[in-house]
């Protein structure tokens, strides 16, 4: 293979590609990745079989062929290289010599023949969203995912389709709260509803990669789901198993509201979380919320101190209290746009909804702690 | 005196770390059963509490078992929860209740 390429391009590639990458695995073709000069297009694979990059550019081709270079050594180098041409010249499983100005680098290439086929992009099921539209659902739902196991249904968004009405559903739960977007989708194939759930680890990189202009097409395998956008393909395997039934969770009614400034709560949590100290029984910093005519927002902790802050809130329904994990909370707040912020509470012990005022597309759900 | 020969040394050295490749796989093996016993005894606890659950009639009972720190909705029934609690477990409390 004989190539010509910017390094400044060279870089993003490699760079792009490197945190799916392995440094321990069993497979030393995972460590490496594939490169390809074919059809006067140069191509990047990594994968780390959860998931799968595979980006495509314009390159100046003299022979084409493929390489498998160790990732960290490649990228390492290649961002020490000044910003010009480089030639990269070699033969599979041999030496590689990557060509700038007057100087060369050499490299050892792995053989590409251990590197894995990209999977087939086969699915029942095909639709395109808007990039920042997806990036936004993620950001958003992400906060509620379980990262204690990465291959925990916990760990998962729930990705509903429903053809018929060209909407989709996000959702995510730790069990102690739950987040949800809903949005549109162009449905391009399949009349089923469709509804698998992927790894947020998966999503979030995916997100990572989207810059926040153009569409993503996915399409929904058995096992995998693929996204195509601009030059990028990417693909990763979903999570198997039952998502917990998150509609019966979903409070249908609420006894008290509590309207206010966001930025305004949003400040005051995170002044309470300095203060607020892990609880050594719950384990977490508790914050309590007390609605009677404003909002009084209130933490103790033993030994330290305790921060109490009155806000301006429009108050609806009867006066309760409430004590919930703040960083839940804090991180609820931050995800939403909106200028003015919902509170919606039933009793005590019953979950609050944390949501954008007038944003019926999204909420968060906290289920309350119980305090002594 | 004898001579000083390095490949004495290698030897040992390979020879000391042959020993303790053959320690870690004795403590691996040893692991691998434990796990595989707690494996199993939780999979059997997992199935009387569901036994044990079946029967009780009350939902104080199932409360109880709640906040003994159990996760009692069907998902996820049995298993050791954290000390927050679980909206499904929550949910399903309330629906009884």
């Amino acid at each position: 293979m004989r190539v010509t390429c910017p390094q400044p391009l060279l870089l993003s590639a490699v760079q792009k590609l490197h945190r799916v990458i392995t440094t321990n695995s069993p497979l030393p073709a995972l460590t490496g990745i594939l490169i390809k000069a074919h059809d006067k297009r140069l191509s990047f694979h990594a994968t780390d079989l959860e998931m799968g990059i595979l980006l495509d550019m314009e390159a100046d081709i003299e022979e084409e062929g493929e390489l498998l270079l160790p990732a960290r050594l490649l990228t390492d180098i290649v961002r020490h290289l000044p910003p010009v041409n480089v030639h990269i010249d070699g033969v599979a499983g041999g030496v590689v010599t990557l060509s700038y100005q007057q100087s060369r680098v050499e490299l050892y290439s792995l053989d590409p023949g251990q590197f894995p086929a990209l999977p087939d992009a086969q699915g029942t099921a095909s639709f395109r969203v808007p990039a920042e539209t997806f990036k936004e659902a993620i950001k958003k739902v992400g906060i509620a995912a379980g990262n204690e196991d990465l291959r925990s249904i916990y760990h998962g968004i729930l990705w509903e389709i429903d053809p018929s009405t060209g909407e989709f559903t996000m959702v995510a739960t730790d069990t102690h709260r739950l987040s949800l977007q809903r949005g549109k989708v162009v449905v391009l194939e399949g009349k089923q509803e469709a509804a698998p759930i992927i790894p947020h680890r998966t999503l979030a990189e995916l997100a990572r990669l989207l810059g926040s202009e153009g569409e993503v097409t996915f399409t929904l395998g058995s096992s995998q789901i693929f996204a195509a956008a601009e030059n990028l393909v990417f693909y990763g395997r979903l999570l198997n198993g039952q998502f917990p039934p998150y509609r019966q969770v979903l409070p249908s009614s609420f006894a008290t509201e509590a309207i206010m400034d966001a930025q305004e709560i949003t400040l005051a949590v995170e002044r309470a979380l300095v203060l607020a100290r892990d609880d050594s029984r719950l384990r977490s910093p508790i914050i309590r919320l007390q609605v009677e005519g404003g909002l009084k927002l209130s933490t103790q902790a033993p030994e330290v101190g305790q921060i109490e802050e009155e806000l301006q809130a429009e108050i609806s329904g009867p006066g309760l209290e409430v004590a919930l994990n703040g960083k839940y909370l804090l991180s609820a707040l931050k995800v939403i746009d909106e200028d003015r912020v919902i509170l919606k509470f039933n009793e005590p012990l019953k979950p609050v909804v944390v949501q954008g005022l007038g944003n019926e597309d999204y909420f968060c759900l906290i289920l309350p702690v119980r305090i002594g | 005196m004898s001579e000083f020969n390095p490949e004495d040394t290698l030897i040992a050295v390979l020879a000391g770390l042959e020993v303790k490749v053959a320690e870690i796989q004795r403590e691996l093996r040893r692991l691998k059963a434990l796990a595989r016993n707690l494996e199993e005894e939780n999979t059997r606890l997992r199935a009387w509490l569901t036994e044990a659950a079946s029967e009780i009639k009350g939902e104080d009972k199932l409360r109880l078992l709640y906040e003994q720190g159990y996760h009692i909705c069907p998902a996820q029934f049995g298993r050791v929860r954290s000390t927050e609690g679980c909206l499904f477990c929550h949910s399903f409390l309330e629906k009884r209740g």
